[in-house]
């Protein structure tokens, strides 16, 4: 799927991929390791609709008997999803519609 | 040229003899080039003296899919065959990229100890504690095993990490010091790395968690420094940029 990050995103998300950590922890090590201490987990994040050449994901969270619904940017979604390990689901519609075969 | 010219004129040569000197120069070039030009002898592959199956083992230290060190087996055998490369991870889901390592593997290997593969069979079986094997890192591994097999030696408490290409050298991979750690933590006394990599910063997250009255406090810090993984860990590290130099710790004998 075609889509240009920023700098920033890019970068947190190839740290994500590499499963390294810099320096200094970024804002989605900091995400991490909040949902890790206070046992809320990803259940799972969905790429689930594109309006006005925007993507737009949903991440859910669990704690508990709790669940939170919550409206998010891919980029983000992506970061989260690498570091917690959680499965990441694209609408199908979307990627055939958007996607490029690379391989 | 204009020099050359020049200095004819001063030393009173004339126009045709100045090109009768390029060429008689440029002749003698040649011949002698040809003459002394290295030639490169066609690489003789010899077949190996294989009679039976012939299995080795070696710890392979791996990563999960959560980024923790998991520490594997490798057990490589080799047999007459008809040159078939196979990667069994049982019930582990592997990655395509594996399966390729095996094939370039196999394919340094041959180049290093030059010999012919085609009438071998080899079966790489990975035994690890991880739902997922993905990445290049166990190349190098799969390579001297091959090469091991092959000279009937034993890989004893040596493990290494890195990519193989097939020309044998040998490049770099990621979460070396989770892999080193997890190695040592299971015997691996020699532990071979890829060139530049045994040591470097190193960011360690670090997570205490403790009681203040029945109030679970934790604190989270990332610290940053540089390690060089020998004395951190208190074992034997050796770079290696080749697939010779590698094995040349497993056979003691001196690389060119």
């Amino acid at each position: 799927m075609a889509r240009l990050f920023t700098e920033d995103q890019a970068y947190s998300i190839q740290r994500g991929v590499e499963r390294s950590l810099g320096t200094r922890p970024l804002t989605h090590d900091i995400m991490k390791d909040i949902l890790d201490v206070f046992d809320v987990r990803i259940l799972n994040i969905r790429i689930d609709r594109y309006e006005d050449d925007i993507y737009f994901a949903t991440i859910f969270f669990q704690q508990g008997e709790k669940v939170l619904e919550l409206d998010a940017r891919p980029s983000d979604s992506i970061a989260m999803a690498l570091r917690t390990y959680t499965p990441l689901y694209f609408k199908d519609s979307i990627l055939q519609s958007k996607g490029i075969y690379i391989c | 040229m204009l020099g050359v010219l020049n200095m004819a004129n001063f030393i009173k040569l004339k126009n045709y003899d100045v090109v009768f000197i390029f060429i008689v120069v440029f002749i003698v070039g040649f011949i002698a080039g040809t003459i002394f030009m290295p030639r490169s002898s066609p690489v003789e592959y010899n077949q190996p003296d294989l009679q039976e199956e012939r299995t080795i083992s070696m710890l392979m230290p791996a990563i999960d899919t959560e980024g923790n060190g998991v520490i594997g087996t490798l057990l490589t055998t080799v047999k007459p065959g008809n040159g078939k490369i196979l990667l069994d991870t049982s019930k582990v889901l592997n990655y395509p990229d594996t399966q390729l390592s095996g094939r370039v593997a196999a394919e340094a290997a041959s180049r290093y100890a030059k010999v012919n593969l085609s009438g071998i069979d080899i079966v790489y079986t990975v035994r690890v504690n991880a739902s997922l094997v993905e990445g290049p890192s166990a190349g190098a591994a799969m390579a001297l095993s091959v090469l091991l097999a092959l000279d009937n030696k034993t890989a004893g408490d040596i493990a290494i990490t890195g990519t193989i290409n097939p020309d044998g050298s040998i490049d770099k991979v990621g979460s070396i010091f989770e892999k080193a750690r997890i190695a040592k933590a299971n015997g691996v006394m020699t532990f071979l790395v890829p060139t530049g990599q045994s040591s470097g910063e190193q960011t360690i997250r670090e997570k205490v968690c403790n009681y203040v009255n029945a109030l679970k406090v934790c604190r989270i810090s990332y610290v940053a420094e540089m390690i060089n993984l020998g004395n951190y860990l208190n074992m034997t590290v050796h770079e290696v940029g080749t697939l010779g130099e590698a094995y040349s710790f497993f056979t003691k004998r001196e690389t060119i």
